[in-house]
């Protein structure tokens, strides 16, 4: 044995025994919680980019719960502490914000925004058996994505289906035209589940056209959407492709009614497509009326002014994760069977009931359209 | 099918890659690399005009004017200030490629942070935009206003190119930048015009684009692959050809848009490049 070899021996050695050493450590760690650290939620929110806006309002939503918490003592005597990584609304971000707040922040519990988001960080999570619980993601594919997996928002299979039935129904529109993003896991999985239901109920799709959420020079499309004299254009796309198509179609003269989902709730969104957004609706899930202590602690923080469907769904998140964990612990195989227990529990935006794949049973929407930069209810 | 307007719509965007192309030729004509900052010339023209004229609601012609003049100014003072060392202590095109892509994201991250990461128009969203109609085709204010001043733009740029000495010194560099210097032709003075002209016209590109569809400090990408596959299947420094092409790509892509369907958008341009390569290639090969 040469002297280099004698040396990568030793090391290995060496490597060895300090990692065996801190793998006994940290296991004995475990066993014996500190009962004064903090509880960590882990948070995988859109806090940059396109929909960031939309993120910073769904993290206020959960500040305000978990002060409140804190402020009485926190749970069994420890502070609830939150974990915020942005997943920048795609699915590789999410996977990197999941990997580190699993094995680094070693949180039994995942608040996700985005369906990529979720979509990404589920396989870890299933793996590892930390609790995902979403209170934005509306992908039908998150129903199925595993049993860890649990959602305080419908699936978009609701959605979809209700947005088919009330242009085809209340508003009497046969002829659609599709507009969505193709690369945005939401836009493509509420437009596959009304796409199925509008033919079903008898209705023509005569054009189906999907642009990337980038897409900025719509016009020949809407050209195209045009000529094929559609008497609605159902368009579930993101914030940056609805305002061009919204002000691209005031330009071109496309005057068909214009019907968008949930993701256009965001007052952003009004502002920028100002009047070209006249009279352009879109679904969104129905919320209670936010309670007027919920109104003022989010107008305290800095992203929380005009309050969007998810952020008041995040504050119940963190209230029903924390009785959770005053309950049972941290223990996330507890953890998840409470989660399923979960019946008419009644949180300020909606009474959720969970089903056996972890989403919600029911689910309500309401209409909502823009009106010079503004979003009003339609009754 | 609408052809008329569908072939309009395809000018028009072909203008935006037309500008792009030959600010961004100008610039490889005399600099030899693949200058990535572009990207963030066109964001900063873009996003100038933005604070100007909608946040401080100055005028728009000395919005316009101080916005394009910044734009070149900054161009020109990247390259004076770090291209130039750089080549000085004998960079390799590709350590400038590198460069010029961090430069562009320093420049980019810098918008973000003052502007905010959110897609923003220039135009006020509050007025109707305004649209003239003849013959069946509609086209917006500034869609006609992008038409004409790209009109003058190349118009400018090929009568300098041609007819002024620093067009001749230009393409003079661009053929063998030592020759140059042996023939008396202040190479650093030239080199550091061409930034500012270039600068300049993607300054304006970005104002248009402004205007037009919207900002986002991640947007330009696409749109300057798109200008260069023109300057590519034109003829790398061939100005007119590729000023030519970019408006080919710029139909051609509506056109594909319209048949097949929008997916297609972007990879239409770039089949064209990989095939206008392979058919040059084949020929060179000859």
């Amino acid at each position: 044995m040469n002297t280099k070899n004698k040396i990568i021996a030793l090391i290995t050695v060496v490597m060895v025994v300090v990692i065996g050493v801190n793998f006994y450590k940290s296991n004995n760690s475990s066993n014996s919680t500190n009962i004064s650290e903090p509880i960590k939620i882990g948070f995988i929110l859109p806090l940059s980019g396109e929909i960031a806006s939309l993120g910073e309002n769904i993290k206020d939503g959960a500040v305000v719960a978990a002060n409140e918490i804190n402020q009485v003592g926190g749970i069994n005597g420890r502070k609830l502490e939150l974990v915020f990584e942005d997943g920048k609304c795609n699915l590789k971000d999410g996977v990197n914000a999941a990997n580190k707040l699993i094995n680094i922040d070693k949180v039994p519990i995942l608040i996700s925004g985005c369906s990529d988001e979720t979509l990404g960080a589920a396989p870890l999570a299933e793996q590892s058996h930390t609790i995902i619980l979403t209170p934005v993601s509306t992908n039908p594919k998150i129903t199925t994505a595993g049993d860890y997996i649990f959602r305080l928002i419908p699936s978009d299979s609701f959605q979809g289906k209700f947005a088919a039935d009330y242009l085809y129904d209340t508003l009497s529109k046969r002829k659609v035209a599709i507009l969505f993003n193709t690369d945005k896991e939401w836009s493509v999985g509420v437009k596959t589940v009304f796409e199925k239901r509008f033919l079903e109920k008898g209705g023509q799709i005569v054009a189906n056209e999907g642009v990337t959420s980038e897409s900025r020079d719509l016009r020949t499309t809407l050209e195209k959407i045009k000529v094929s004299q559609p008497d609605v254009v159902y368009a579930p796309t993101f914030i940056d492709s609805g305002i061009v198509l919204l002000k691209q179609s005031t330009e071109i003269g496309l005057d068909t009614q214009i019907f968008g989902g949930d993701v256009w709730d965001d007052a952003k969104f009004g502002k920028e497509a100002g009047i070209s957004g006249n009279g352009a609706r879109f679904s969104v899930v129905s919320n209670r009326q936010n309670p007027q202590f919920f109104i003022d602690a989010m107008s305290a923080l800095p992203g929380g002014k005009d309050i969007n469907a998810y952020a008041p769904r995040a504050y119940d998140a963190v209230k029903i994760v924390s009785n959770i964990f005053a309950r049972v612990g941290t223990d996330t195989e507890k953890i998840k069977n409470e989660l399923y227990k979960i019946n008419n529990y009644i949180g300020i935006a909606d009474t959720y009931s969970i089903d056996n794949n972890g989403d919600l049973s029911n689910a309500q929407y309401s209409i909502k359209e823009f009106q010079n930069g503004q979003i009003i209810d339609v009754k | 099918m609408p052809i008329f307007q569908i072939t309009l719509n395809g000018i028009l965007t072909g203008c935006i890659y037309c500008l792009i192309a030959v600010s961004f030729g100008l610039s490889y004509k005399t600099v030899k690399f693949y200058n990535l900052a572009h990207v963030s010339l066109i964001l900063i023209g873009g996003y100038t005009m933005l604070l100007f004229y909608k946040i401080w609601s100055l005028p728009f012609i000395p919005s316009l004017i101080i916005s394009i003049l910044l734009t070149a100014v900054i161009a020109y003072l990247i390259q004076k200030y770090i291209y130039t060392p750089l080549r000085n202590r004998g960079a390799t095109d590709m350590a400038m490629l590198i460069a010029s892509l961090g430069i562009n994201a320093i420049i980019s991250g810098l918008i973000a942070i003052i502007f905010s990461n959110q897609f923003q128009s220039i135009a006020n969203a509050n007025l109707p935009t305004i649209i003239y109609t003849f013959f069946n085709l509609s086209i917006t204010k500034i869609q006609l206003f992008n038409f004409i001043t790209t009109t003058f733009v190349l118009i400018f740029v090929f009568s300098i190119n041609k007819y002024s000495n620093l067009g001749r010194a230009i393409s003079a560099i661009g053929d063998n930048e030592e020759t140059a210097k042996i023939f008396g032709i202040d190479t650093k003075k030239i080199i550091g015009r061409t930034a500012f002209l270039s600068g300049a016209i993607a300054g304006l590109s970005g104002i248009i684009i402004g205007f037009d569809t919207g900002l986002k400090p991640t947007f330009g990408t696409m749109i300057v692959y798109k200008g260069i596959a023109a300057n590519i299947i034109g003829g790398i420094g061939n100005l007119p050809l590729s000023a030519l092409t970019s408006i080919i790509l710029g139909i051609t892509e509506n056109f594909g848009t319209y048949i097949l369907n929008s997916q297609w958008r972007d990879l239409i341009v770039f089949l064209l490049m990989i095939i206008f390569m392979y058919c040059r290639s084949l020929k060179n090969a000859r």
